[in-house]
């Protein structure tokens, strides 16, 4: 009898749950294994059939020096967003709970703006700011006589290419984070403030020793958080430079693309596909459990 | 446990069936033995056949897919599709205008689905037309060659870059030749001619460059205005001919003077006669340079013929790169810009290919001309369109070119492509010489014939 209830409550939960999994399954677990299928075959995403051919395009991603630039650039995105964003973020946060600051709506209002602007719109602002000819970047620097910055083909030097993107996409997220910090200081009680204060800590100490602990979670959450959308970065890129010049500024996900779309490498593209998921898990996984291990 | 277990069995089994939906793997690529498919253009073409429904005068609806999202091209096209709809009662054209990349991404997997148009705008290349009529995505027109007369109506030529395995898949909707446009008053101001000679050019980009003005535009940060500076400087310095052998695999493409010739490219970059930092100077900057007077010459292609005028107030000419010695014909580079071409599985191929024949019959080439559009349509007598000057020398130019240099990048497979724009980009930046280029573009090439991505006779 208790089986029969268990049973019918199970299919209950399964039957709610129904609806749910069947999007779930349409457009993750269904296309992830679609994936892998193309990652092991060499198709043009055009022939009804496609040819097999098992690790081949794995062996190629692991011996093509482009995936390793990408590569590169995914890692150089990862540690200036996870440290410029989230403690730019930290810092306007900081400032704007101070009860003398006026006018803090408006400062949230303006610093988070940028991140509810499409990535596709920031990239052709941020385009036109780096612009040679009619560039704001350019005439600012040539304005305050700092000709040799004024001549820096921001877009163009394939060296300094992935810096000045770097710019555009830190623009984007700071706003994101201030709000996150903003709601974890809220958070905080004043009396462990106040008790720091009463034992003669300087404003340097109560940051350091009193805060920061407490805004523990949510530093974790930011960082994770910009550690696994860096990986995915993808339109600012595209939109920018596409990549270029000369792969300089490529990472996975427009290696990917071009690899796929523009080149009709369609497995090739899906084994890169693969490749920056297990990355990203790989990641995150090894993140999570630092971070686990530190809190416990 | 057990319950974790029954879920993810669900999950698995329905992400099977959802991993269906992609095509079968063969060991060799090609349809297995005893299926109906035979994973080329006769399936489709089978399957074409049982699923037409013969004249039965119900509705027809038409699904046309194509580029033009804007301006006078889509205007013309609407209105080519209202006439068509009123010269067949009971036959509607629903239009849906793509974005290039756009187009590109959706056309194969809306095909195999069974839901693409019946009719799209496409890429004419063998590394985008030459895929599909392999997969047997695209309708062999070839029969219709002949009931249609095309030959008779259409330049040789341009018919002929749409035939794959000697069949024809598509009709060439606009022909574009690649050249410089210059600022007839800052000609005039500055004392200089139309060059006809590469030192004259290079004359006139010296003066320009003393009077303290960038001479030429040439802009590369979407990468593939690089093609078409390849193909020109190519064309001009070692010759249509040898060019076109290069394309057919005749010949390398590291023989003596293609590396030269990008090398002399390089140098319009080197000595300060093109663009200050054409990397990070997309396309639509360049031309409003080019309006604003910034500079007296801009390098592309035909297809900005009415733009140019317009924005210029008729102050513009163009003149083809002239040939760099006297051993070199004066063949400019141009080609096809797209193909309209009929889906293999249209359930109305009657109908969708006498729409296609529509859109070129000769009646209606006063449309296609006064949007700034030149179809491949030869013999057509404008004399009474309304037609700006350039516009009309640019047309009697093509007419009169029976052999036309190629545009290299529309006939390589997308791999040799996504090769040139970077090693075009490093080119331009002084990173490699011209050789390497194309020892670069000759492995490419290489690859791709061994891939069974090209073909050659």
């Amino acid at each position: 009898m208790n089986r029969k209830k268990q049973i019918k409550n199970w299919l209950g939960c399964f039957i709610f749950a129904l609806p749910a999994l069947f999007f779930y399954c349409l457009f993750l677990v269904g296309p992830i294994i679609s994936t892998v299928k193309i990652s092991l075959n060499e198709w043009n995403g055009a022939n009804p059939y496609m040819k097999w051919v098992g690790l081949d395009n794995y062996i190629r991603v692991f011996q093509d020096p482009i995936f390793y630039k990408a590569l590169g650039n995914n890692i150089i995105w990862i540690l200036f967003t996870i440290f410029v964003p989230v403690l730019l973020g930290l810092i306007f946060a900081i400032i704007l709970s101070n009860p003398w600051v006026k006018g803090k709506f408006l400062y949230r209002l303006t610093y988070f703006m940028p991140n509810v602007v499409s990535l596709v719109a920031v990239g052709i602002v941020w385009g036109w700011i780096y612009n040679p000819e009619f560039g704001i970047m350019g005439k600012m620097f040539r304005a305050l006589g700092l000709d040799s910055l004024a001549a820096i083909d921001y877009l163009g030097d394939e060296k300094l290419v992935i810096w000045f993107l770097l710019i555009a996409g830190s623009w984007t997220c700071y706003g994101f984070n201030m709000v996150v910090f903003l709601a974890g200081l809220q958070g905080i009680d004043s009396s462990y403030l106040e008790v720091a204060r009463l034992e003669g800590a300087n404003p340097v100490q109560k940051f350091f020793y009193v805060i920061v602990p407490l805004i523990k979670g949510t530093i974790v959450l930011l960082v994770s958080n910009s550690l696994i959308g860096s990986f995915k970065v993808f339109d600012l890129i595209y939109v920018m430079t596409k990549g270029g010049p000369y792969h300089s500024s490529e990472v996975i996900s427009t290696y990917m693309y071009t690899s796929a779309f523009t080149m009709n490498d369609y497995g090739y593209g899906s084994a890169l596909a693969v490749a920056l998921a297990v990355i990203i898990a790989v990641c995150s996984g090894i993140f999570m459990k630092l971070t686990d291990k530190d809190n416990t | 446990m057990k319950r974790r277990r029954n879920v993810l069995a669900s999950l698995l089994m329905t992400s099977v069936l959802l991993a269906g939906c992609t095509p079968s793997s063969t060991s060799d690529g090609q349809a297995p033995a005893g299926t109906e498919e035979g994973g080329g253009g006769e399936a489709a073409a089978e399957q074409t056949e049982s699923e037409e429904p013969e004249d039965s005068g119900e509705p027809i609806e038409l699904n046309f897919w194509d580029l033009r999202t804007e301006g006078a091209g889509a205007e013309m096209i609407d209105t080519l599709i209202a006439n068509f709809e009123e010269e067949n009662p009971g036959v509607t054209v629903k239009r849906t205008a793509f974005k290039v990349d756009d187009l590109r991404n959706t056309i194969k997997p809306a095909i195999n689905s069974g839901e693409g148009p019946d009719v799209f705008s496409y890429d004419a290349g063998a590394g985008y037309l030459g895929v599909l009529a392999n997969a047997g995505l695209a309708l062999d027109l070839s029969e219709y060659r002949e009931e249609y007369n095309w030959d008779d109506r259409f330049h040789d030529w341009a018919l002929e870059k749409t035939v794959y395995d000697g069949k024809l898949y598509g009709i060439a909707n606009e022909l574009e030749m690649l050249g410089v446009f210059y600022n007839v008053e800052m000609f005039e101001e500055a004392g200089v001619e139309v060059p006809t000679t590469y030192e004259e050019f290079l004359q006139v980009c010296q003066v320009f460059k003393d009077r303290g003005v960038t001479p030429v535009i040439m802009d590369d940060k979407e990468q593939w205005p690089g093609f078409h500076y390849e193909s020109i400087w190519l064309n001009s310095f070692v010759g249509a001919d040898k060019v076109k052998q290069a394309v057919a695999g005749e010949i390398p493409w590291t023989t003596d003077g293609f590396g030269q010739a990008l090398d002399e490219l390089a140098k319009m970059y080197s000595e300060g006669y093109a663009t200050e930092k054409p990397l990070s100077v997309s396309s639509e900057d360049g031309h409003k340079s080019f309006y604003a007077g910034e500079s007296p010459m801009r390098i592309t292609g035909t297809w900005n013929v009415a733009t140019f005028v317009e924005n210029m107030d008729g102050n513009v000419g163009f003149f083809y790169l002239p040939p760099a010695t006297e051993d070199v014909d004066n063949c400019p580079p141009g080609g096809l810009g797209e193909a309209v071409v009929v889906n293999a599985k249209t359930i109305h191929e009657e109908m969708a290919v006498k729409f296609v024949d529509y859109l070129f019959q000769m009646d209606n080439m006063e449309y296609w001309y006064e949007a700034g559009l030149i179809p491949s349509v030869k013999d057509v007598d404008y004399s009474t369109y309304e037609l700006s000057d350039l516009f009309k020398n640019v047309v009697d130019e093509i007419n009169r070119s029976e052999n036309l240099g190629e545009n290299i990048d529309v006939l390589m497979p997308p791999k040799v492509n996504d090769v040139t724009k970077n090693y075009i980009q490093q080119l331009i930046a002084g990173k490699i010489d011209g050789q390497s280029c194309m020892e670069q573009k000759q492995q490419a090439f290489e690859e791709e014939i061994e891939a069974g991505n090209y073909s050659v006779e």
